[in-house]
């Protein structure tokens, strides 16, 4: 049986950096959009070398560049940052699912018939008169424990469904940030378009007008690079947060896993120690609460319910014809230790691999803040958002 | 066929009648919700007015009954105080319109409700063809109101608000009125004012929207977590 029930979860690896130069070309890009896109550029490039260089609307125009792209990086800025806001709460050992755990690991242990001595005896009162039946006594704290039990089980539940919840947030997240992600690709095509074209018509002008050839690349072509670095450097956050993300929620799944198997191991045991008090004391031990919970987690938990069933099933069996039923109870609480063992085991891994995420990605973030903060301030100076000329296509 | 000039400047007289006269919806909108205030303002007035001449009565009550009788004199005394707090009442707390440099104290909340007055008061300084503009910044900021009670105060989004509402938005509106009256009424200045006051109307709807988003955000996921919860789904595939 032990071997049935191992459990063994897995801490994601953390997430690496993920480099300017990577992060580009990740979304994807339409190519009915990207050639809306190259026309957006044409028509904007054309403008631009339409008006003379020294004349208030060049200078409008090349502003525009400097702010390219600025609504884009602030709208995935906003969405990464919101990663590194969201608290660690599954991995928190002081509230929820960790206290849970902790409470239960408690109780079962006092319950443990390993650490009872030897049911069989029976008790003596001054170590000579016997007096009392020790398996019986030992049984009947189940009793006392039984109320205690099912409210731990029940509050795993509910913390259960906070990772569920969280996961659901997540999944939401995920999918607008790689909205973001999209329309930041799209300023970043369009960027490396201008950059392109810009350094064209520079070249083309450089006979016939050469004032005008040197005001676009000291100017229009200097923010277009400008630009395209800063919405890289967006890009590869928000791509790392993306993944982040992701990590969030594979070790939610995973501690999902250890909950619903720590809840099954514990119900199992309880069964067994119904079975097991029958064989041995001959007592029929009615654990009211923990019977009806039994339903529910079996309900409730669906890819280990059929398990817990069979398994019991087999309990049972063992438990009435074993020598040694109490050998099968202590294996049944060997089962939960174990259980409870991989979830801090793959707590303590989880953490260094969520703290490691995170340490990246903050550094990241405050990398991208600086240069979001430069684009607000030139926005500002202006006094004007984002060129409208120059935007990402929707839909 | 060219129009002719005069032709031409009658149209533009006409035009600028009807904005000056015709209300938009939107203007509509803002003066329903001005009265609303109006008379919720009235109603608060009458109710401390009545409380205070209760409180009268009962103090002359206990001093006649506990210690000593009022007599005429003492009768006609209580009528007339009654009557004077009922006046002083009737006026106090005085309605402020509200102050400029106040507002960035104001809870962001009660932002809107505040800005909504004091651009009311600014109208009259404002060109004809602004009140358009201005209706429907107004109608942006009464649908605006519910929405910022749910918004997380130290948000992003709050700063937002509270930097457009409280010093972008009326420095536009102090910056025009700064304009020399002779200057004021000229295009290009109305032509600023208008673009700016575009401006914040459409980032004001960027904030409503956004905030909207957010609910949608929250729908989807208790969506999404039901049915990974109850669904035919497994939990955690």
């Amino acid at each position: 049986m032990a071997s049935e029930t191992k459990i063994k979860l897995e801490a994601p690896a953390p997430i690496a950096p993920v480099t300017m130069e990577a992060a580009a070309g990740l979304v994807p890009v339409d190519a009915g959009v990207q050639s809306a896109l190259e026309a957006k550029v044409d028509a904007f490039v054309a403008n631009l070398v339409a008006q003379d260089a020294n004349s208030p609307e060049f200078g409008k125009q090349v502003d525009r560049l400097s702010t390219l792209g600025q609504k884009q990086i602030a709208e995935a800025a906003g969405q990464s940052n919101r990663f590194l806001d969201r608290p660690v709460k599954a991995m928190d050992g002081d509230t929820g699912i960790g206290a849970d755990l902790t409470q239960l690991r408690r109780t079962v242990e006092d319950l443990d018939p390993s650490k009872r001595g030897d049911l069989m005896t029976r008790k003596k009162l001054f170590g000579i008169i016997p007096f009392g039946d020790k398996a019986r006594d030992y049984f009947d704290s189940y009793k006392s424990s039984q109320g205690h039990i099912a409210t731990i089980l029940k509050s795993l539940q509910n913390g259960k469904d906070e990772l569920l919840r969280d996961n659901a947030a997540i999944d939401v997240e995920r999918r607008q940030q790689w909205e973001a992600m999209g329309k930041l690709e799209q300023m970043i095509v369009m960027s490396k378009l201008l950059d392109a074209k810009l350094e064209e018509k520079a070249a083309e002008l450089d006979h016939e007008d050469p004032a005008k050839a040197k005001a676009i690349r000291e100017t229009a072509l200097f923010y277009a690079r400008q630009r395209t670095t800063d919405l890289l450097t967006q890009m590869a956050v928000s791509v790392q947060g993306y993944l982040a993300l992701d990590l969030v929620k594979k070790n939610n799944l995973e501690l999902l896993k250890g909950v619903d198997r720590a809840s099954t191991t514990t119900v199992s045991a309880l069964r067994t120690a119904v079975t097991v008090a029958q064989a041995l004391t001959g007592q029929k031990l009615v654990l009211d609460q923990i019977t009806a919970l039994n339903a529910t987690t079996a309900n409730v938990i669906d890819a280990t319910g059929t398990m817990l069933r069979t398994q019991t099933a087999e309990i049972h069996k063992q438990a009435a014809s074993s020598t040694i039923p109490v050998e099968t109870l202590k294996q049944a609480f060997a089962n939960i230790y174990a259980t409870m063992d991989s979830i801090d085991t793959f707590k303590a891994q989880a953490l260094i691999s969520m703290k490691t995420t995170v340490d990246a990605l903050s550094g990241e973030v405050e990398k991208s803040k600086g240069y979001i903060a430069r684009a607000e301030g030139m926005a500002q100076i202006e006094g004007k958002g984002a060129a409208e000329t120059l935007t990402p296509i929707e839909g | 066929m060219a129009m002719m000039p005069e032709t031409r400047d009658a149209l533009a007289r006409y035009d600028e009648w009807v904005a000056r006269t015709m209300k938009s919806p939107d203007g509509l909108a803002a003066q329903g919700r001005r009265f609303g205030r109006k008379g919720r303002s009235v109603g608060r007035r009458l109710r401390n007015m009545l409380y205070g001449a209760f409180a009268v009565v009962l103090a002359a009550v206990l001093f006649g009954t506990f210690v000593t009788p009022l007599g005429f004199g003492g009768i006609l005394l209580t009528v007339l105080a009654a009557l004077c707090t009922m006046v002083f009442l009737s006026s106090w707390p005085k309605q402020r319109e509200p102050k400029l440099e106040a507002l960035p104290q104001v809870a962001l909340p009660a932002l809107p409700a505040q800005l909504e007055s004091w651009l009311e008061g600014q109208r009259r300084a404002l060109p004809a063809p602004a009140a358009r503009d201005v209706d429907l910044i107004m109608a942006q900021l009464a649908a605006l109101e519910p929405q910022l009670i749910k918004l997380d105060p130290a948000s992003p989004m709050a700063d937002d608000a509270r930097r457009l509402m409280s010093d972008h938005l009326p420095r536009l509106i102090r910056s025009y009125a700064e304009v020399p009256a002779t200057h004021r009424a000229s295009l290009e200045a109305t032509q600023h004012l208008h673009e700016g006051l575009k401006v914040v109307g459409a980032e004001l709807h960027r904030i409503n929207t956004s905030i909207a988003r957010d609910s949608l955000s929250a729908l989807e996921v208790e969506g999404k977590f039901l049915e990974s919860r109850y669904g035919d789904k497994k939990p955690g595939s």
